[in-house]
């Protein structure tokens, strides 16, 4: 009993590493590079993260640019009475949450059903041409994905207008100012973005699951759909929940670019394509609102960060790897 | 005899029937969505203006034509000197902002580093509390007064946190501290053990994260979006955005007069989106397995 007690103490000791008992000073001094090392990256940090967070106490202040920050006139919640009160805060809200819980799980859903078709594919050439080229919109910036929208969608020189529209002897239909069909274009638009890339995740887990599941299951007789539905799918669903939950902490969060690059910030269609993001930037930087724009940032920023460390607390009784902090 | 023993993963394989099923469906859809839009730019930009104008656009030209390369490469300085500013922008901005997010990365990755933890989290929690545009967009423009100059579309991007996890994931895992001791004990620096030994071990990771890097610079149009007006620093995605509705204005301008503009606005459109993609589309075959190893490498923090 007592050399058990012995050998557990020694072994606490070994485990002690010896910094702990470093003070501050000693430690400074004695791993200086290393310090040293993680200056620009604090410095960028600072600059890009932490104040901005102290700036955030803008949305409490009637802002004057003449008179800077301090000196503003301090309102209390007077820029959130005035955005709140407005049609656009529910409108916005209601459309960045709900165009993410749709894009959450077609993403999932479509990217999974590709994941596991390319994976019983045969030939591994194909695989990998197939995955090369569903990657590709990746690539392109938010820009370029509006030519291209662009070049299907334009109503007198469009491909769908002057082509199929044509064929089939319909009317043209002026995309740019109809709002009915922009929730499933930007659906299509987001799908058509991420699905490579989604896919490439899941088949990296895919990949990773036991081969001895499948042999087993083979001399048992299970037929592909059933080692598909019995083994592959509940091997993904740890991963799977996982990036859903990580997917959901940001729900508050849109794609600016998908959002204001796509519908070419077209007015006539803010109603269905008008999102948390794009509304700051406007009431920023084209309307010069600032109260409007602070009030609506810091309603994004304080929902958004209780959405995310929910989502993460959730995450963690999953899988305590894939946790943020 | 032997070769009618097949092992059991050929015999798990789908049947070639569903297998030619599932690659006619991919090879549809993939053709449809991808490699079609790709090419009706294409084809557009080697169009007549005047065909697309009448015509709409098209993979197959109607009426080929080089007009519209001829104008934006004799007539449009700025798309040059945008070109050259993107250029500058993504190598500057890349080659720090990686070394940068290596040598943080490295640093907390050490073992017997004390506040590592702290350093850590210094970095994890800007994923979850962010200012947000509007603080961000004064701290750059009032604050630090970098409104309009090139450093803005450089700086906010040096720095991306997850990249800082893969490469700190990386060190932790794959570099043993045993050569970190023994070229300690060899009397070789922490800088130089970082430069010599660290980095060159780290390569694959360093790839991978250069390339997002590179992608994220080469396809930004929001810095420019938010903070440059002086059209002589627009980078070439702004370029473009700002082109688009430009031309249209352009477009319905001459439209009343007469449908043959001076300028071949609609093909031009089309041949400066060739141009704006392009180069990433050509280099993509060759750094795509980096990205694909530095995607499912994030997927992991150790």
């Amino acid at each position: 009993m007592e050399k058990k007690m012995i050998k557990k103490r020694k072994m606490k000791n070994k485990s002690v590493p010896a910094y702990k008992n470093r003070n501050f000073l000693e430690e400074m001094k004695r791993n200086r590079a290393l310090y040293m090392m993680m200056i620009p990256v604090i410095l960028i940090l600072i600059i890009n993260n932490y104040l901005p967070m102290l700036g955030l106490s803008i949305a409490f202040v009637k802002y004057r640019p003449a008179l800077g920050l301090f000196n503003s006139e301090f309102v209390g919640f007077e820029n959130f009475r005035y955005f709140f009160s407005t049609p656009d805060f529910i409108n916005i809200t209601k459309n960045t949450v709900l165009y993410n819980i749709v894009y959450i799980i077609l993403d999932l859903s479509v990217a999974t059903f590709c994941a596991i078709a390319l994976h019983e594919m045969r030939k591994k050439r194909a695989k990998k041409i197939y995955q090369s080229f569903m990657l590709m919109p990746f690539f392109l910036s938010w820009v370029v994905v509006n030519y291209i929208f662009y070049s299907f969608l334009s109503v007198d020189k469009g491909f769908i207008n002057t082509t199929i529209m044509q064929a089939l002897n319909l009317e043209p239909i002026s995309f740019y100012l109809e709002p009915k069909y922009w929730p499933f274009i930007l659906v299509f638009a987001q799908l058509w973005r991420y699905t490579g890339y989604n896919t490439i995740l899941i088949y990296a887990a895919l990949m990773g699951i036991d081969n001895s599941l499948y042999e087993a299951a083979i001399v048992d007789g299970a037929s592909k759909s059933k080692q598909i539905f019995r083994i592959t799918i509940p091997m993904l669903s740890p991963v799977l929940i996982v990036m859903f939950l990580m997917l959901v902490g940001r729900i508050f969060y849109a794609d600016f670019g998908l959002h204001f690059q796509v519908p070419n910030n077209s007015g006539a269609l803010y109603e269905v394509t008008d999102v948390l993001d794009t509304y700051v930037f406007r009431s920023l930087r084209q309307m010069g609102n600032i109260p409007m724009a602070a009030a609506a940032g810091f309603y994004q920023a304080v929902v958004g960060m209780l959405i995310v460390v929910t989502a993460n607390k959730v995450v963690k009784s999953f899988d305590e790897s894939k946790s943020l902090f | 005899m032997k070769k009618r023993v097949k092992s059991l993963k050929e015999l798990n394989k789908i049947s070639p029937v569903t297998d030619i099923i599932l690659k006619t469906v991919f090879a549809i859809m993939v053709g449809m969505t991808c490699v079609y839009p790709l090419l009706m730019i294409v084809g557009s930009s080697f169009t007549q203006n005047f065909s697309i104008v009448v015509d709409g656009y098209n993979v197959i030209p109607r009426v080929f034509s080089t007009e519209a390369y001829d104008f934006v490469f004799l007539k449009s300085p700025k798309l040059f000197r945008s070109y050259g500013l993107t250029i500058f922008i993504t190598t500057v901005g890349s080659a720090i902002g990686v070394v940068i997010m290596a040598m943080y990365a490295y640093a907390i990755s050490r073992k017997d580093l004390k506040y590592r933890r702290f350093f850590s989290l210094f970095a994890y929690v800007t994923f979850v509390f962010s200012g947000g545009l509007v603080p961000f967009y004064f701290v750059y423009s009032r604050v630090l007064g970098l409104g309009n100059t090139v450093a803005v579309m450089i700086i906010p991007y040096l720095v991306n946190v997850w990249y800082i996890v893969i490469l700190r994931t990386f060190f932790a895992s794959s570099i043993p501290d045993e050569i970190l001791e023994s070229a300690k004990i060899d009397g070789a620096s922490e800088i130089r053990t970082f430069v010599q030994i660290v980095m060159p071990l780290a390569l694959p990771a360093l790839a991978s994260v250069t390339m997002f890097t590179v992608l994220a610079y080469w396809n930004d149009f929001q810095l420019p979006l938010y903070f440059i007006e002086d059209s002589s620093k627009y980078n070439l995605q702004y370029l473009l955005y700002r082109i688009m509705s430009n031309m249209e204005f352009l477009a319905q301008d001459t439209n009343s007069i007469s449908l043959e503009g001076p300028l071949p606005i609609e093909s031009a459109r089309m041949a400066m989106c060739v141009l704006g993609a392009g180069p990433l589309l050509i280099a993509y075959p060759f750094f795509q397995r980096y990205f694909v190893r530095g995607l499912t490498v994030g997927a992991v923090k150790g």
